[in-house]
C-alpha cells in the first residue's frame, strides 16, 4: 500500500515545474524561430568545425543559385552588341562607366512588345485566382476540422484525393463547360480553373493547420457564446495566419508562373495575354535577341521575387506547420 | 444564478461504452460541488455535458428550471474554466475577458466596466493590455477565472483548473477560488483528481467510479463515513489501509482476526465501531474487509500486546519512513491479506501500484501506512509495535464493497 498515495506532496514532486502552456500558439512559434537560430549559431565549442562546414556550404549553394540571376539582371541593362560579344561579368570591369548601361531593352520589351499590358493581365489573373481559392478553402478547412457532419472524413479524403488528378485531364471538360456558360477566353474562366486546381492542396494544408489548434480554445469560444461563423472569423482565421499566408504565397507564385492554364483558357490575344505567354512568344519571334529576352525574363521574375523575399518567413513556417505538425 | 440538476443522465458513446450511468445529482443554487474520481471515471464528461460540449444520451439536465439537453452552450449561459486555460492567444487579457460580452452585444462601456472590475478582483489590472504569452502560469489561470466571472453566468464549470500550476501557486489559487466562489455565490461544479482540492474547496464532494456516482456528501462526512470500499480507498491521502479479516464473537466480545496461518493478529472491536456499522453483526463467522485510516494507528511500546480495545502488530519491519514536518508516515510490513478487487483497482487509480498490491497479495501480506506525530522516527528496517484504535474501524463487504451500515 505504500505506493498508493495520491497525495498532493507526491504529485507536486513529480512535476516541480509543471508550467506548461498548451494553449499558446504564438509562444510555440517564437520557440521554433529561436530553435532554428540556435541550430545554426549555437555550434560553439565542440561542434564549431562542423558549423563552419555548414556555413560555407550554405554560402556556396546561395552563390550557385544567385549568380545566374545576377547575370540575367546585368545583361538586361547592356547594349545589344555588348551582350552578343562579351560575357555579362565583363561589365564589372568598369561598373561606373555608365555609357555601357541602357534602359532601352526594357523600353522595347515593355512598350513595343507590350509586356506592360501582359504584366497588368498577369496581376488581374493572379490576384483573384489566389484570393478566391484561399477564402473558399478556409471555410472548407474549418468545416472539415471543427464541424461535425455525416461523412466528414470520407468527403475530406475524396477532396484530398483530387490532388492526384492531373491538370491536363480537366482541360477538355473545363473548356466545354466554359463554352456552355459563354465565358471561355475570359479572366473569369481562368480564375475558376485556378480555383479548382488549387483547392485540394489549400484545403489539405489549412485543415491540417486548423485541426492542430487546441480543442479547448475552440470549445471555450463556444461556451463564450460564439456561433460557428464567429468562431471561424474571430478565432480560427487570426490563429491560422501563418498557414493562410503560406498558402497565399504558394498559390500566388504558382498562378503567376503558370503557362499552361493561361495559354489554354486565355490564349494569346493581347488583351488577355499574361507575362509567361508573352515571354514564350518573344522567344519564338526574337529568339536571337538576348538583350530583350533577359529584360522580359526579369520583368516576369520580379513579382515572384518580391513576394517571396518579403514573405518567406511565413512561407517556411506555415508550410511546415501545416504538413509536419498535422 | 441557478441550481443545476442531473436527472438520470446517461452518456453513451457510439462504440457502446457508457461514460456516465444514471447520474442523478442536484447542485443547489450557489453551491460549490466537487466532482472527483479516478482517471476515466467520467467526471470531465459529466461537466462537459453540463456545458453543452457533449451530447446527453439519456435523462435530463436542468439549469434553473429549464431542461437544457438540446440547448447550445451559448443558450445555457454558463462559464467554463479549462485545464489549459484556453485563452485566446491573439487577444489581450482585456479582450479575452470581454470576448463573451462582446459576442453577447453588451455595450462597450459596460464591457469595459466589468472587465475592469474583474481585473481588479483578480489583481490583473496592470496586465489588461498584455497578450497571454507574456503572462506567467498563475496569471493566465487568473485570466481564465476573469473570463468566467465577467459573464455573471448561471453557473461556473471548472475542469481541473489548477492542475497546470506549480505546488505553491496551487495552494494559493485554491484558497482564492474558494473565497471568490463564496463571495460571488455562483453555483459551481469543479472537477479535480486532487485529494486536497476535493477535501478543502467544496460544500459537497461527489465521488464517481466508472461513470457511476458512488457517494455525495460534505467532505468530512465522506471521509469519516464512506459508503463503500471504493470511496474509503479513494478519499484520503495516504489512503485507508484495507485487509481481509474474520469476524467473530468470543465471550461476548466481537473480534476480528487478521492474517493467515497459525498466528493471526486478533483485535477486540470497540463497541462504537459496532454501533456505526450495525450490519456487521450479520457477518459473524464470516470474512469481511476492514478499513483502517493511517492516523488511527498508534505506536506501541512492546509490552501492551493484549490491550483490551486495541490490535497490536508486534515486531513489524519498517519499510519506509516519511517525515513531513508536521507528521510522520511509517510504512510497515504485515501478514494481513490485502483486498484485491475491482473496487480496489479503481481506488488505487494507478496500474503500477495495483500490480504491486497484487504481488503482495500473492506473497500473503501487505504494507500498511501509519501516520504518527513527528519525533523519534523508527529506523529503516528496524522492528516496531503498532496498535490500532478499533473505535475507528470500518467494515465492508468484500464482494459488493458496500459499507456494513
Amino acid at each position: 500500500m505504500s505506493d498508493q498515495m495520491r497525495g498532493d506532496e507526491v504529485r507536486e514532486d513529480q512535476r516541480p515545474d509543471a508550467d506548461t502552456e498548451p494553449g499558446e500558439l504564438a509562444q510555440e512559434d517564437d520557440e521554433v524561430t529561436k530553435g532554428t537560430g540556435a541550430g545554426v549559431g549555437g555550434g560553439k565549442g565542440v561542434t564549431s568545425g562542423s558549423s563552419w562546414v555548414v556555413r560555407i556550404s550554405v554560402l556556396a549553394l546561395c552563390l550557385l543559385w544567385t549568380i545566374p540571376s545576377i547575370g540575367l539582371l546585368v545583361s538586361s541593362f547592356r547594349e545589344r552588341t555588348d551582350v552578343q560579344s562579351t560575357g555579362w561579368w565583363t561589365a564589372f570591369a568598369s561598373p561606373l562607366d555608365f555609357t555601357q548601361w541602357t534602359l532601352s531593352n526594357y523600353d522595347i520589351v515593355l512598350f513595343e512588345n507590350d509586356f506592360a499590358g501582359a504584366f497588368v493581365n498577369s496581376l488581374i489573373v493572379t490576384i483573384p485566382a489566389t484570393l478566391i481559392p484561399i477564402s473558399a478553402a478556409a471555410f472548407a478547412a474549418y468545416a472539415f476540422s471543427w464541424m461535425e457532419f455525416q461523412g466528414r472524413e470520407v468527403i475530406f479524403v475524396i477532396f484530398v484525393g483530387l490532388l492526384v488528378v492531373p491538370l491536363q485531364v480537366a482541360f477538355v471538360p473545363f473548356i466545354r463547360i466554359f463554352e456552355t456558360l459563354g465565358i471561355s477566353g475570359t479572366f473569369l474562366s481562368v480564375w475558376l480553373a485556378h480555383t479548382g486546381f488549387g483547392m485540394p492542396l489549400a484545403v489539405y494544408i489549412l485543415r491540417n493547420y486548423m485541426g492542430s489548434l487546441p480543442r479547448e480554445v475552440i470549445e471555450s469560444a463556444k461556451v463564450d457564446g460564439a456561433t460557428q461563423f464567429q468562431t471561424f472569423w474571430r478565432l480560427i482565421v487570426p490563429l491560422s495566419v501563418p498557414a493562410l499566408a503560406a498558402f497565399t504565397i504558394f498559390q500566388f507564385l504558382w498562378v503567376w508562373n503558370d503557362f499552361l492554364v493561361a495559354l489554354v483558357f486565355l490564349g494569346v490575344t493581347p488583351d488577355v495575354k499574361v507575362v509567361t505567354v508573352a515571354l514564350a512568344e518573344l522567344i519564338g519571334s526574337r529568339g536571337q535577341d538576348w538583350h530583350l529576352l533577359t529584360a522580359a525574363a526579369f520583368i516576369t521574375m520580379i513579382v515572384p521575387m518580391i513576394v517571396f523575399f518579403s514573405l518567406q518567413r511565413y512561407f517556411v513556417r506555415g508550410l511546415t506547420a501545416g504538413s509536419v505538425k498535422g | 444564478m441557478a441550481k443545476v440538476v442531473y436527472d438520470s443522465v446517461y452518456k453513451r458513446f457510439p462504440d457502446g461504452t457508457e461514460a456516465i450511468k444514471d447520474l442523478s445529482l442536484e447542485i443547489g443554487d450557489g453551491e460549490f460541488v466537487i466532482l472527483v474520481g479516478p482517471s476515466g471515471c467520467g467526471k470531465s464528461t459529466a461537466l462537459r455535458m453540463c456545458a453543452g460540449l457533449e451530447e446527453i444520451s439519456d435523462g435530463q439536465l436542468l439549469i434553473g428550471d429549464k431542461v437544457v439537453n438540446n440547448l447550445t452552450p451559448k443558450e445555457r449561459d454558463i462559464a467554463m474554466v479549462f485545464q489549459s486555460y484556453a485563452l485566446y492567444p491573439h487577444m489581450t487579457v482585456g479582450e479575452n475577458m470581454g470576448f463573451a460580452l462582446k459576442l453577447a452585444k453588451v455595450d462597450s462601456d459596460e464591457i469595459d466596466k466589468r472587465v475592469k472590475d474583474a481585473a481588479e478582483t483578480l489583481d490583473l489590472t496592470e496586465y489588461v493590455d498584455r497578450k497571454p504569452k507574456a503572462l506567467s502560469g498563475g496569471q493566465r489561470q487568473r485570466v481564465a477565472m476573469g473570463r468566467a466571472i465577467v459573464r455573471e453566468p448561471q453557473a461556473f464549470l471548472m475542469d481541473e483548473p489548477l492542475s497546470n500550476l506549480d505546488a505553491k501557486l496551487r495552494v494559493a489559487m485554491r484558497a482564492q477560488i474558494a473565497e471568490l466562489q463564496n463571495r460571488l455565490g455562483v453555483t459551481t461544479i469543479y472537477v479535480t483528481h486532487d485529494q486536497v482540492e476535493a477535501m478543502t474547496m467544496g460544500d459537497r464532494v461527489a465521488v464517481l467510479k466508472r461513470g457511476e456516482l458512488m457517494q455525495v456528501d460534505a467532505p468530512q462526512k465522506l471521509y469519516d463515513n464512506p459508503d463503500n470500499l471504493f470511496v474509503g480507498g479513494f478519499i484520503g491521502s495516504p489512503a485507508m489501509n484495507f485487509a481481509e479479516a474474520e469476524f467473530y464473537k468470543e465471550e461476548g466480545q466481537y473480534k476480528v482476526s487478521v492474517g493467515e496461518g497459525d498466528n493471526p493478529t486478533i483485535l477486540n472491536v470497540h463497541d462504537e465501531a459496532i454501533d456505526r456499522y450495525h450490519r456487521v453483526t450479520d457477518y459473524e463467522g464470516k470474512t469481511l474487509a476492514i478499513g483502517m485510516r493511517p492516523e488511527h494507528f498508534f505506536r506501541g511500546n512492546g509490552e501492551s500486546t493484549d490491550a483490551p480495545q486495541g490490535m497490536m502488530w508486534t515486531g513489524r519491519r519498517v519499510t519506509l519512513v516519511e517525515q513531513l514536518g508536521a507528521e510522520m508516515l511509517v510504512h510497515f510490513g504485515t501478514s494481513a491479506p490485502p483486498i484485491v478487487t475491482e473496487d480496489m483497482r479503481e481506488a488505487v487509480d494507478d496500474p503500477d501500484a495495483f500490480a504491486e498490491l497484487e504481488r503482495q497479495a500473492r506473497e500473503g501480506g501487505q504494507v500498511f501506512t501509519a501516520r504518527f506525530d513527528p519525533g523519534d522516527p523508527p529506523k529503516f528496517d528496524s522492528l516496531i509495535d503498532v496498535g490500532f484504535r478499533t473505535e475507528y474501524l470500518h467494515f465492508f463487504d468484500i464482494e459488493s464493497g458496500e459499507a456494513l451500515r
